[in-house]
Order: structure tokens, then C-alpha cells, then sequence
């Protein structure tokens, strides 16, 4: 790149020190939780602090303030926020993952989003739920889009597209990159865990979306993406690994949470209907916190190990093939398999105060749970993936490796 | 027509009516969900005689039992939408098809107003259409409706045939891009 000049100057903190400032936030984002509950949104208070904190510059490029860290800070950023709250976490784990489809587009879409505004921020939904008819320098796009999480703070959304030609016929997939101000929106997000997500629908309407802000999408799971700064690793990162991953980051946070929750009570809270005066005296309890912990540590080893291999593909400028990146949805589905048990044995050896509305046991709980069920890290759907690409089997399930 | 003439054994043919009804069952049809609305709130039926009509101007047909709620409800506003189901939408045909007011068929049913209609939200085809004639046919009048709007998913569409829900069993084999599989996939849920 000849246009340094042009770069503003960025102080890209640490991850530690990133996450350092997260932690400072961790009890105003915990104090918030209930009312984001409430709400079915981010309390505001959170997302200013965040977006103050720089939370949601992770994983912007630098030409725009950007921090553009790596996969294993993505990872560390939502799970210190997940230890706080799995709401919050969400909506800054899909922000930030957006803002990174952001940095895969042309830089005049790039410009269209953050040239003016370097705060913005990006929502997101792949399906391409919809119709979009190709008219002269672009696409009329008409479509609903539900569960784009962070819907409340988003001012731009990428979403999944038919890309058509002259004749209407369908000729490729595509991610269109669409002002909010273009869309309609309905408050859809009614669910069990997850509720502050703001996950909810967005719709279009015959909204003119220009070529540069339209992204093949089948092109950019192999790894051929449409930024012109081919030098910025974090835009050279695999499509598919790093969409999926980036899901288990607010888990890790939750499920550290929850130890850490039910280890605090355990010497002073009794074995109800035992002997036991404390938790902590019990063999039997002893080794549900082990399993827990064991469990939780597998998390962490698979979703780093992953984390790993998509950044050190991306600094070597290779595309990992489809034996590594179906292995990154295995380790994501690991995640989240490990991750909702340990939760599970945690909850049981707190016992049943662990669903009383004031207790966060239950939030992290159904959170942890909701979002265990999200399409691209289902566990029994990603190891199929990973089975088949082992195999080498060419009945595979699905294009999203 | 009288009501009691649909048990007589004999019409003016003078077939049996049960041959007749057993030949049809045989006949493959489309599965859709006609739906309208007024100051009632959504309304929509199962409806198995869906069919095209007219290239220029697009016209299909859809026709309804005499006696129908909707048919009333339909004629009155003029216009209409048609839902084309999947063939994991077994359950909605029924729910549609049973006893119930709209409120109770639309309840548990994701769906939203699309040019002022009622649209399944998951439904593989979606068509609104003005009301542009009416034929009378014995105890059905069949609707004729000039397309307005016409929505397509890929997804495998459901038929109804020996009174047994399917889809067809060559689906999979149709002639299709692979791009199309593709989206088929990140569409489904």
C-alpha cells in the first residue's frame, strides 16, 4: 500500500490490556444483566462502556481506528464479557464478527460504513432469506432476515442474498452490505436464554444495494475475498472456521462464570437433605467440581488450538484446506458440547437454588444453552463435517466449511 | 344447491359420489395455504386445487367449497395471497384444514403481513393476487386471481396425493445448478 499517509495513527492496545478494561467493566455489565433481560436489549449503558472500553474495534481494520487483532483476541474479548453477562457477549461477539465481513468487502463499501463513522457497527445474518433482482450498477434486494443479534446498536447489517442475473435466474449466493436507515425492523426475539441479544428481524424492501457493497459468498468460503488490502491478516483469516469459532467465545466466559459461581458458595452452602453443612466436604461434590473444571479447560485447549490455526494460516498467507477447517467446526462443536456439561453438572451440584431468578446460575444456564443451538456449531452437525472430510467422503452436508 | 345433495347417491351424472371422491384423491395436487385479511385479523384455508391459468396476464385459479368462511372473506376484500408449502409443512396443511377460527390456525404459526396479506414466514412460494373473476362450478366457485406478486425458495414442495403428504420422489434429481444446493442450504433451518 502506497496511501500510509491516509492511515490514521492507531494505538493498538494489548489484548491483555483490551481485556483488562473489559474486566474493569465486568460488575456494571453483570449490574445491567436482569434489565437487559427486561428489555430484550443491551442496557445502553453497557454498549457505550464497551464501545468506550474499544470492545467493538477488535476486529476493525486500522485504517478506521480499527484495532484488527486475531482470531485468540476475538475468543479472549467475548469470554471476559461472557463472564459478566452472555447477552452483552453475544451482541459484541456478532458486532465485532461482523465488523470483520466489513473488512473482507472492497474498501469503498468499507469507506461507505466507517469512513465518516468509525463507531458504526455491523449486524449480520447469512441466509439469504430472500429476492434480489439485478438492476443497472447493482441489486434490488427484498428479504427478512430474523436473529441479527445486536440489532438495536447496528447502523449497517450484511445479509445473505440470492445473487440473480438479467434473466432472474440465480447464479451465485452473495452478503449484501445495507444501511439500517434502508431497513425495516420487527421486535421478533422472544426465547428462552440469550434474550438481551436483541436478535430480531430485519427487512428490505426493494433497497438499491450498489455492486461494491454485494460479497460472493461461495467465493469467500474458498478462501478469495474482495478487500483490496490483502496485506491485514485478520482479513485473510478462513471465512467458515472464523464465523463458527467466533460463537464459542461468549461460552468460554460463561462457563468459567459458573465455576467460579458455584466454587464461591461451596463452603458455606450445605448438601440439603444430607449431613453436609458444606458443599466443599462432600467427595461426591469434590469431583463434579474436577469433571467441571476438566471440562471447561477442554474447551479452552480446543477453541485456542483452533483459534491458533486460523491465525497462523492467515500470518503465513495460506488458505487452511477442508480437513483444517472442517476441524475448526469440530472444535467450536467441542466447545459448546463441554461447555454445556460442565454448566449442567455445575447447576446440579449447586443444587436447585441455581434457578432462583436472583441467582445468575440460571442466566448463565439458559444463555450458555440457547446459544449452544446456534446452526454452524451444532456439535452432532459439525463432527458429521469433520467425519466426512476425514473420510474423505464427497457426500458431504454442507458448502459452510 | 341445497345442502343435503352432496350425500345423495346419485348427481347428474349419476356416478357414485364416493368413486368420484376416491379417483380424485388419486391425483396428485399442490398443497397451499389461501389466505386474506380484514378487520378480523389474518384468515387462511388449506387449499389443494391451486393451478395456473394464464401466462398474459398471469393468472392462477384456486377454487373453494361453497360454504367456506374464507371464500366469503376472500370475495369480500378482493384480493388474496397463496402460501406454497414445503414438504415439512405436513403439520400446517392439517391445522389449516381443520375446524378453528383464523386467530387459532395463525396462532403458533410464524407468519407477517406481506402487502397487507397474510405470509407464512417459512413457506417455499409466495403469491398475492388481486381477485380478477369468479367461475361458478357446482358447489365451488373457483377464483380466478391476477398474480401481483410471485416469491420463489428452493425447497421441495409438498403434494398430497392418496391422501398421503410428500413431495416427489425425483426431487433431489432435478436439473439445478449446484449454486442453488448452496443456498438451499443456508436457507433451510
Amino acid at each position: 500500500m502506497t496511501t500510509v499517509t491516509d492511515t490514521p495513527l492507531t494505538t493498538v492496545p494489548s489484548a491483555d490490556e483490551i481485556v483488562g478494561r473489559v474486566r474493569d467493566l465486568q460488575p456494571m455489565l453483570a449490574k445491567n444483566s436482569a434489565q437487559g433481560e427486561a428489555d430484550r436489549r443491551v442496557v445502553e449503558e453497557s454498549i457505550t462502556a464497551l464501545t468506550d472500553a474499544g470492545a467493538f474495534k477488535i476486529a476493525q481494520p486500522r485504517r478506521y481506528g480499527g484495532y484488527e487483532t486475531s482470531m485468540r483476541t476475538m475468543l479472549d474479548v467475548s469470554a471476559a464479557v461472557g463472564e459478566a453477562d452472555g447477552g452483552t457477549a453475544w451482541v459484541v461477539t456478532l458486532c465485532n464478527v461482523c465488523a470483520w465481513l466489513t473488512g473482507l468487502f472492497p474498501e469503498q463499501a468499507q469507506d461507505d460504513v466507517w469512513a465518516d463513522t468509525p463507531d458504526a457497527k455491523v449486524s449480520g445474518v447469512l441466509s439469504p432469506t430472500s429476492e434480489a433482482v439485478k438492476v443497472e450498477g447493482g441489486f434490488k434486494v427484498t428479504g427478512r432476515w430474523y436473529y441479527n443479534s445486536g440489532s438495536w446498536h447496528a447502523s449497517w447489517a450484511v445479509l445473505g442474498i440470492p445473487i440473480t442475473n438479467a434473466d432472474g435466474e440465480v447464479i451465485d449466493q452473495g452478503l449484501a452490505l445495507i444501511p439500517r436507515t434502508d431497513l425495516g425492523f420487527e421486535e421478533t426475539w422472544f426465547v428462552a436464554g440469550m434474550k438481551s441479544s436483541g436478535s430480531n428481524c430485519l427487512i428490505a424492501t426493494d433497497v438499491f444495494v450498489p455492486e461494491h457493497r454485494i460479497m460472493p459468498v461461495p467465493a469467500a468460503i474458498g478462501g478469495d475475498y474482495a478487500t483490496e488490502h490483502t496485506d491485514e491478516i485478520l482479513y485473510r483469516s478462513a471465512f467458515v472456521p472464523l464465523l463458527s469459532l467466533v460463537l464459542a467465545g461468549p461460552q468460554l466466559g460463561l462457563g468459567r462464570k459458573a465455576l467460579e459461581l458455584v466454587t464461591a458458595k461451596a463452603d458455606t452452602k450445605a448438601i440439603s437433605y444430607t449431613f453436609y453443612t458444606a458443599q466443599s466436604d462432600s467427595v461426591a461434590f469434590q469431583l463434579q467440581i474436577a469433571e467441571a473444571a476438566m471440562l471447561i479447560d477442554t474447551a479452552h485447549l480446543h477453541a485456542y488450538r483452533a483459534a491458533d490455526d486460523i491465525d497462523a494460516a492467515a500470518a503465513r498467507g495460506v488458505y487452511p484446506d477442508v480437513i483444517a477447517r472442517s476441524r475448526v467446526r469440530a472444535d467450536t462443536g467441542w466447545v459448546l458440547d463441554h461447555i454445556t456439561k460442565a454448566i449442567n453438572i455445575l447447576v446440579s451440584a449447586h443444587g436447585a437454588g441455581s434457578f432462583g431468578e436472583n441467582n445468575p446460575l440460571q442466566r448463565i444456564w439458559r444463555d450458555s444453552n440457547v446459544a449452544a443451538r446456534h446452526a454452524v456449531t451444532l456439535p452432532a452437525v459439525n463432527y458429521e463435517v469433520y467425519g466426512k472430510a476425514l473420510l474423505g467422503r464427497d457426500d458431504q452436508i454442507t458448502p459452510l466449511i | 344447491m341445497t345442502t343435503t345433495s352432496d350425500i345423495a347417491p346419485t348427481t347428474e351424472s349419476g356416478i357414485d359420489p364416493k368413486r368420484f371422491r376416491d379417483l380424485m384423491a388419486r391425483v396428485c395436487a399442490p398443497v397451499t395455504i389461501v389466505t386474506t385479511t380484514d378487520g378480523d385479523g389474518p384468515h387462511g384455508a388449506t387449499a389443494s386445487s391451486f393451478a395456473a391459468l394464464s401466462q398474459d396476464p398471469p393468472l392462477i385459479t384456486v377454487a373453494f367449497d361453497r360454504r367456506s368462511a374464507l371464500l366469503a372473506r376472500i370475495v369480500a376484500a378482493g384480493r388474496f395471497g397463496v402460501n406454497l408449502l414445503h414438504h415439512g409443512q405436513e403439520d400446517l396443511a392439517m391445522r389449516f384444514a381443520s375446524r378453528g377460527t383464523g386467530g387459532e390456525r395463525f396462532a403458533g404459526t410464524p407468519w407477517h403481513a406481506d402487502t397487507g396479506l397474510p405470509r407464512l414466514d417459512d413457506a417455499a412460494g409466495w403469491v398475492t393476487c388481486e381477485l380478477y373473476d369468479t367461475v361458478e362450478g357446482g358447489d365451488h366457485l373457483l377464483l380466478i386471481g391476477l398474480v401481483t406478486k410471485a416469491c420463489n425458495v428452493e425447497r421441495p414442495p409438498l403434494v398430497y396425493a392418496n391422501r398421503t403428504f410428500g413431495t416427489h420422489s425425483r426431487f433431489t434429481e432435478r436439473p439445478r445448478r449446484p449454486i442453488i444446493d448452496h443456498i438451499t442450504a443456508c436457507t433451510s433451518d
